[in-house]
C-alpha cells in the first residue's frame, strides 16, 4: 500500500503560475540592492519587515483562525531586546555580532508570546481579540514609566557596530542583513505549517471541539502557535531596531498592531504570500503617496474598506481566482474581470482624491488666510495642478458619479 | 461479567431543571449496548457527560477502574474513550487523508511534533489510508472533507473515532438522516469495524437497535427504566407505555 498522498491544497494559485511568481520575487530581491537609490532601498527594507511581521500575525489567523489586535506589544518586545543588546554590545559587555542580534528580538518575542499566548489562548474569538488588545494597551501603557527599560519620551538609541569587515554603515548592507533573516523567517513559517504541530493547529481553526475528542490538548497547540507567531514578530521587530538604531515605547500603539492586520486582509489571509503583497503594496504606498500628501491615511483606509467589502479573500484571493479561470480556459473573462477592477480602482481613485485633496485644502490654514486676503467666501482651490472653485457642483456631481460607477464596476468584477 | 464502563448515580442539572437523575448503568466489556428513549430523555446528555463534554453535578463514571468524571475531554479520549457526534464533526477543510492522518498522529502521541514534517511520517500516512479504506474512502483521500457526501461523512466520522484504536466507543445516532439502504450498510460498517470493541450507541431506529445490539437500556425522563436483551426489552410492558407505544403511535 503506497501512502503518497499529497497534503490539502489550500486556497491558493495553480502551482506553477505560484513557483513563477516566488521566483520572480526572489530574483527582484536579490537585485534590487544593485538598482535602486539608498531611499528605495529604505523603503524596501521596512517592506521586508512589514511582511515578515505580516506573516508572523496570519500563521495564528490563518491556522487557528486566531485574531491578534496585540501583536504590537511581540514586536516591540522585539525591538526593546535588540537595542538593548546593541547597547550592551557598544559598551563591549555583550560579545555577539550584529547579524545574530536578531536573535535576541525572537527570543524576547518567543517567551512574552508563551507567556501571553497561554494566558490568551484560554478563550477564542472576539475575546481572544479583546485580551490580546488589552495585553498590548498594557504593555504601552507601561511605556512612559521604565526609564532604563524603555527609555521614555525619547525612546533608546544604538549603534550598530561593525562585524568581520562589514561597518553595516550604508542602507545596502542593512538590507542584506535584513532580507536574509525575512527569508529565513519566511522559510520557517511556511515548514510550520508543514509539520505536524502546524497541520494540528490548522485543525484547530476547523473544528477546536473535535480535535478536543481526538485527544489532544487544543489548548497547549494554540499556545505553541501564538508563542511561534509572537517569536516571528519579535524577529520583525529585532530587524527594525536594527535598521533604524533606535526604538521608543510609541511601537506598542495601536497603529503598529493594526499594520499586520490590514497587509493580512488586503493581500490575502487564505495565502501564505498574501500577507507579503499587502505589506509590500502598502509599505511602498505609504513611502510614495506620503511624500505626495498627508492624508495617505486615509487613502489606506479607504483602500483597506474597500478591498474587506469587495473582495474578502485580498488581492492575493483577487489573483488567484483570476488564474485559475485562465487555466480553466476561460483567459477573455479573466481578462476582462481584471480590465473592469482596474478600471473600477481608477475611477474611486480618482473620486476620493478629489474629494480628499479639497476637503484638506478648504479645512487649511493657507485657505482661510486666502479667504481674508481676497475677501471671497469660497476662493478658488489650487490643488492637483488645478484651480476650480471647491462649490463647483459639476466638479463634485463627476465626482460622485465616478465614485459610484467605480464601485459597481469592482462590485460586477468581484461577481463569480 | 466484567462492566468496562460504569455510571453510577449519575445526576446533571442544568439550574433548576434536573435533566439526568440518578442513572447507573453498567457496559460491559465486548459488548453492543443501546441507549434508546424518547426525545428529551436525555440521551445525547449522557454522552456527554461521558465523553467530558459536560460536568456531572452529581455521581460517578469508571472506565475500567479509573474515575472519568472531572477529567477533559482530551485526557478521556487518552484513556481510551472515543465518541462521534450525532451533528458530522470532521475537518470540513481538510482532505479525507488529512483528517485520518490527524487522528492517527493524536493516537501516537505525534501530533504536535514541530521538528519534522508530516509528510515525512510514512508509516501514519499509511495507517490512514488502510483507515480510510476500512470506511471505503479510499478514492476519496484527496477530497477536502467538506466535499463528502452525507453517508460518507458519516462514515468518516466513524473512522476518526476509531483511528483513536479505543476500547470503548460511543457512536450518536450514527445513522441519523440516511436513507434506508445507508443505514443498512453502515450498520454493516459499525459491526465489521467496531469488533472487539465495546459500543455504546444512541440510536433512534429500532430495527438498527435490533440488529446491531446485544443489550438494551432504555432511559426515560433522565433513568435507566431497563436494561436486558433486545427481545426482552420488546416484551417489557413499561418500556412499551413509556416508549416503544409511543413510537408505534406515532
Amino acid at each position: 500500500m503506497t501512502a503518497s498522498v499529497a497534503e490539502t491544497p489550500m486556497a491558493a494559485p495553480p502551482s506553477r503560475s505560484r513557483a513563477i511568481g516566488v521566483a520572480l520575487g526572489s530574483l527582484l530581491l536579490l537585485v534590487l540592492p544593485a538598482l535602486a537609490t539608498d531611499r528605495y532601498l529604505e523603503t524596501a527594507t521596512r517592506g521586508l519587515i512589514a511582511s515578515l511581521f505580516a506573516l508572523a500575525f496570519n500563521l495564528l489567523w490563518r491556522h487557528c483562525r486566531l485574531l491578534s489586535f496585540g501583536h504590537a506589544a511581540y514586536f516591540g518586545a522585539g525591538m526593546f531586546a535588540t537595542i538593548h543588546a546593541m547597547r550592551a554590545a557598544e559598551a563591549g559587555s555583550l560579545d555577539l555580532p550584529l547579524p545574530l542580534m536578531p536573535l535576541m528580538g525572537l527570543l524576547a518575542g518567543a517567551v512574552l508570546g508563551l507567556v501571553c499566548g497561554a494566558l490568551a489562548t484560554i478563550r477564542t474569538g472576539t475575546y481572544f481579540a479583546m485580551i490580546t488588545l488589552a495585553i498590548s494597551e498594557l504593555v504601552h501603557s507601561f511605556g512612559p514609566q521604565f526609564g532604563s527599560l524603555f527609555g521614555g519620551e525619547s525612546g533608546l538609541s544604538a549603534m550598530r557596530m561593525p562585524w568581520a569587515g562589514f561597518a553595516f554603515g550604508d542602507a545596502r548592507q542593512v538590507y542584506v542583513l535584513v532580507l536574509a533573516w525575512a527569508l529565513a523567517g519566511a522559510a520557517a513559517l511556511w515548514l510550520f505549517g508543514m509539520t505536524p504541530l502546524g497541520r494540528t493547529a490548522f485543525a484547530v481553526g476547523e473544528n477546536e471541539t473535535r480535535l478536543r475528542f481526538l485527544g489532544m490538548r487544543t489548548h497547549a497547540v494554540k499556545t505553541a502557535t501564538f508563542c511561534a507567531s509572537a517569536a516571528a514578530s519579535g524577529l520583525a521587530g529585532a530587524l527594525l531596531a536594527v535598521a533604524n538604531e533606535n526604538v521608543d515605547y510609541s511601537i506598542f500603539g495601536g497603529g503598529a498592531s493594526a499594520a499586520p492586520v490590514m497587509h493580512t486582509f488586503i493581500g490575502g489571509a487564505g495565502t501564505f504570500l498574501g500577507p507579503v503583497l499587502g505589506a509590500v503594496l502598502l509599505t511602498g504606498f505609504g513611502s510614495i503617496v506620503g511624500q505626495a500628501t498627508r492624508l495617505w491615511l486615509l487613502y489606506q483606509g479607504i483602500f483597506f474598506v474597500l478591498v474587506v467589502m469587495l473582495a474578502p479573500g485580498g488581492l492575493a484571493g483577487l489573483v488567484a481566482a483570476g488564474l485559475r479561470r485562465s487555466a480553466d480556459g476561460q483567459a477573455a473573462k479573466a481578462l476582462r474581470a481584471t480590465a473592469l477592477v482596474l478600471a473600477g480602482a481608477l475611477l474611486v481613485t480618482c473620486a476620493v482624491v478629489f474629494a480628499g485633496e479639497t476637503l484638506s485644502e478648504v479645512l487649511s490654514d493657507a485657505y482661510s488666510a486666502a479667504r481674508a486676503t481676497t475677501g471671497m467666501r469660497f476662493p478658488p482651490v489650487e490643488r492637483l495642478g488645478l484651480a476650480y472653485s471647491p462649490l463647483s457642483l459639476p466638479l463634485w456631481a463627476a465626482a460622485a458619479a465616478a465614485f459610484l460607477g467605480g464601485v459597481l464596476l469592482l462590485r460586477r468584477a468581484m461577481r463569480p | 461479567m466484567t462492566a468496562t464502563l460504569e455510571l453510577k448515580g449519575v445526576v446533571k442539572r442544568f439550574g433548576p431543571a434536573e435533566i439526568i437523575r440518578g442513572v447507573d448503568l453498567r457496559v460491559l466489556r465486548g459488548e453492543r449496548h443501546a441507549l434508546i428513549g424518547p426525545n428529551g430523555a436525555g440521551k445525547s446528555t449522557l454522552f456527554h457527560l461521558v465523553s467530558g463534554h459536560l460536568r456531572l453535578s452529581g455521581g460517578e463514571i469508571r472506565l475500567g477502574g479509573t474515575r472519568l468524571d472531572g477529567r477533559s475531554p482530551a485526557a478521556i479520549a487518552r484513556l481510551g474513550l472515543a465518541r462521534s457526534f450525532q451533528i458530522t464533526s470532521i475537518f470540513g477543510g481538510m482532505s479525507v487523508f488529512e483528517n485520518l492522518r490527524l487522528a492517527v498522529l493524536a493516537r501516537r502521541r505525534r501530533a504536535t511534533v514541530a521538528w519534522r514534517l508530516a509528510s515525512a511520517m510514512t508509516d501514519a500516512a499509511e495507517e490512514a489510508v488502510a483507515r480510510a479504506e476500512a470506511v471505503r474512502l479510499r478514492p476519496r483521500l484527496d477530497t477536502p472533507a467538506a466535499d463528502l457526501a452525507y453517508a460518507e461523512q458519516r462514515a468518516l466520522e466513524l473512522a476518526l473515532t476509531l483511528a483513536l484504536d479505543p476500547g470503548v466507543v460511543l457512536l450518536d445516532e450514527p445513522t441519523a438522516g440516511m436513507s434506508a439502504e445507508e443505514a443498512a450498510a453502515t450498520v454493516d460498517l459499525i459491526r465489521r469495524t467496531t469488533e472487539g470493541r465495546t459500543l455504546l450507541v444512541v440510536e433512534h431506529d429500532m430495527d438498527i437497535v435490533f440488529r446491531l445490539c446485544d443489550r438494551i437500556s432504555v432511559l426515560v425522563n433522565g433513568r435507566v427504566v431497563a436494561t436486558d436483551a433486545p427481545a426482552a426489552i420488546a416484551s417489557n410492558p413499561d418500556v412499551r407505555t413509556a416508549y416503544l407505544g409511543d413510537a408505534v403511535d406515532a
